[in-house]
């Protein structure tokens, strides 16, 4: 007799993989069959008892999915969700792994607790496959038992299994799919309305809902539709529907499709060989080249090199235009408004700080487009893939590579924020502390200018490579370190998601490329405004009178060292004159905590002040090249200083909030980037010297 | 005059300034640093993380 209460286990899977065999196995004799009620599908239900339990199997009919493309689809779903069973045990045909777990993707978005039975495990292994079920395992975050139905091996463990999740000896982690910002986003706004109206929706998890509006699920669309307020979640859903057909050009259920088998494919990339479906062979082939051992990384190093040529070659020019335009600007309004305050206000503060900064809006323009481009091909969730092998010997994993690249491609901010994919909270400080080493969007302007201004241009998309290869390199060992040092412990697995590869769309790549570039200028408009104005007013006040028979540049340099950022420069000068900067470096660096870009407004600002007469005015980087005080060494040392110093203010706010908030952390965080950033780029000028390189 | 109004907008400036700060503190990331992040959700002005 059951000593222990009763369990219900449902049974679900593809048509042929062997699920009435195991049900067979696991029941024996004790079975019956009927109908769903309402419906001529079959229900098979049997039971055994086990460790003093008894177990209700119920056979679920075999579907690929679970959308509302059939009435055994339909069945399969609801009785999951109405019926609410103690434990879904999914069957798996282990010998055609890829078009079985796309079924698994939908049952772990029903939030159920799911056993993975990989049964027909001999006739995947005569195929030559060598699937790594334990690490299957670790990285969907459930339990998987192989079988074999046929000769009734893995029967125990399947029950044994069963019953530890049942009883949480085992625990499960809720690893899904990630469908992307864009997506999310919009399954987000729809289970925000959803939310709203979670009394009338029968225990149907809001975001699984919000998906199958979005694949536009018949089923789904007649059941809201019926709410009271449901036309509101349709019209949104057409919006949201519309929204992605054009970000995509392609039906968002085609693009979920595609995120479900990238889901698949890297799971199983990491635990077997593979071949996914024949949509997906072409991809398959690249793959195979792109994740090769050997020609992985030195295939990732040539895109990002690409990338980096591709920006400076083709933005040059343009970025040119712009210095002319903001130079001319300045002329125009220095003599339109009379000499003074208000003068020296627009044109030093607003046009040449502003100005500086948006004079490389063509060259963020074309580093976002190239950065679209692979992005949308696929190619870039490869190279988070490649980086997986490397990371971890780093302590961390592919995934920890993502918030890198979302930084790379944009912003620290959001990279910080993605490391919320990670669950293990020392991994994922980790991944915090070094995302911002990466070069962000705002630190690109700074690199361009003084690459522009010391090195030779056909040297630049060199010495930006150089640069990205260093941040990651540094990204890297401070991981290892912190690692070593700081947060011991086992690194997590994850699934590394792999979309099938795509053509992509030039209006998916002007589209990006034009909100990422509008929100540099949005910044530029806004925060690097204020900032720039607040900075000129740091050197422009207190105001001193010019002693008699000073010439002009020498009082229009002594009011700037006697100014509030002269003194503060002046204060900070020793801490700054042995990685070879003098004191307005040390003011450009301090100014560019606020954001990145400001170290560059503030450089425009200080020698828009020193010039004596507007109409000889030259553009900053000329100002830069024909400053004494500079040279390429010194410049050198400054960029490795701007490469690894501490991250903006707004994002060590999201540090602080992501990290707890932890003030501790905050603390460290500061304190780790300021040192390595002043010890590396002691070594670079110090170095350089004794190596006499330059002064 | 000119000195006054001159001050007054910078100390405007810097309200506004440290404003933004408060908010990116408060978590309303995006308004605060002004979308500089490049992928905020434009809707509710707050960084999605993506």
């Amino acid at each position: 007799m059951a000593a222990k209460g009763k369990l219900t286990v449902a049974l679900a899977g593809n048509p042929n993989s062997g699920k009435s065999t195991i049900f067979n196995n696991l029941t024996g004799a004790r079975q019956h069959v009927g109908n769903y009620p309402g419906v001529t599908v079959e229900k098979k239900e049997g039971s055994v008892v086990y460790k003093d339990r008894e177990i209700v199997f119920v056979d679920l009919p075999g579907t690929y999915s679970l959308s509302a493309y059939s009435e055994e689809e339909i069945v399969a779903r609801d009785f999951v969700v109405k019926e609410k069973p103690d434990v879904v045990v999914h069957i798996v045909d282990a010998s055609n792994i890829e078009r079985n777990l796309y079924l698994y993707t939908q049952l772990q978005e029903l939030g159920v607790p799911v056993v993975l039975a990989m049964n027909m495990s001999d006739v995947a292994a005569r195929k030559g496959m060598n699937i790594d079920y334990k690490e299957l395992s670790r990285l969907l975050g459930k339990p998987v038992v192989p079988t074999v139905g046929s000769r009734n091996w893995g029967t125990q463990e399947l029950l044994d299994t069963v019953i530890d999740l049942h009883e949480e000896k085992i625990k499960i982690e809720k690893i899904g799919v990630d469908y992307g910002g864009e997506i999310s986003a919009e399954i987000e706004k729809l289970a925000q309305l959803l939310r709203e109206r979670s009394g009338a929706l029968e225990g149907y998890p809001l975001e699984w809902l919000a998906v199958k509006l979005l694949e536009n699920d018949a089923w789904a669309t007649g059941f809201i539709g019926g709410l009271p307020g449901g036309g509101e979640v349709l019209w949104q859903n057409e919006k949201s529907r519309g929204h992605l057909k054009r970000h995509f050009s392609d039906d968002p259920e085609v693009v979920i499709a595609d995120r479900r088998y990238g889901f698949i494919s890297g799971a199983c990339t990491e635990a077997k060989s593979y071949s996914v479906e024949e949509r997906h062979d072409l991809s398959d082939k690249i793959d195979k080249v792109v994740l090769n051992r050997f020609l992985g990384l030195p295939i990732f190093a040539l895109v990002m090199y690409a990338i980096f040529k591709f920006t400076f070659t083709f933005s040059g020019p343009v970025v040119g235009w712009f210095e002319q335009f903001f130079g001319k600007a300045g002329e125009l309004a220095s003599n339109a408004i009379p000499e003074g305050l208000a003068n020296s206000f627009v044109v030093d503060g607003v046009i040449a700080g502003v100005g500086g900064v948006l004079g490389f809006f063509p060259l963020v323009l074309f580093m976002f487009f190239a950065i679209a481009f692979f992005e949308d091909s696929g190619y870039m969730a490869r190279a988070a893939f490649v980086m997986d092998r490397i990371m971890h010997k780093f302590g961390l994993h592919g995934k920890s590579f993502l918030p890198m690249m979302i930084s790379t491609n944009g912003c620290a901010v959001p990279g910080i924020m993605a490391t919320r994919t990670l669950d293990n909270k020392k991994d994922r400080l980790i991944t915090m502390m070094v995302t911002p080493f990466m070069i962000c969007g705002a630190k690109l302007p700074i690199f361009a200018l003084f690459i522009g201004a010391f090195f030779a241009p056909e040297q630049g998309a060199n010495i930006m490579f150089l640069m990205y290869a260093l941040s990651v390199a540094i990204a890297l060992g401070s991981a290892l370190v912190l690692k070593k040092a700081v947060f011991k412990g086992e690194t997590s697995h994850f699934v590394m998601e792999l979309p099938p590869y795509r053509v992509p769309t030039i209006q998916g790549l002007l589209l990006k490329m034009w909100e990422r570039g509008w929100l540099y200028i949005k910044k530029a408009g806004t925060i690097i405004l204020l900032i720039s104005i607040i900075i000129w007013a740091g050197f422009t006040f207190p105001q001193m009178e010019p002693k008699e028979g000073v010439n002009e540049e020498t009082a229009a340099s002594a009011q700037m060292e006697q100014s509030f950022a002269g003194r503060i420069g002046k204060f900070v000068e020793p801490a700054v004159r042995p990685l070879g900067m003098d004191w307005r470096g040390g003011v450009a660096l301090m100014a560019g905590v606020a954001a990145k870009e400001v170290v560059v407004s503030t450089m425009g600002t200080m020698y828009s002040l020193g010039e004596v007469d507007p109409e000889e005015a030259e553009p900053l980087k000329e100002a830069l090249q024909n400053d004494p005080s500079w040279s390429p060494l010194k410049a050198s040392a400054f960029l490795m200083f701007c490469l690894i110093y501490l991250p903006c203010f707004v994002a060590m706010a999201v540090f602080y909030r992501e990290s707890g908030p932890s003030m501790k952390w905050t603390l460290f965080l500061i304190f780790w980037t300021t040192v390595m950033a002043w010890a590396a780029s002691f070594l670079v000028y110090q170095g350089g010297r004794l190596l006499g390189i330059g002064g | 005059m000119e000195k006054t109004v001159i001050i007054t907008l910078v100390l405007i400036c810097a309200a506004l300034l440290v404003r933004c700060l408060v908010k990116a503190f408060r978590g309303e990331t995006c308004s605060s640093c002004g979308g500089g992040c490049g992928l905020a959700d434009k809707k509710n002005g707050v960084c999605s993380g993506r």
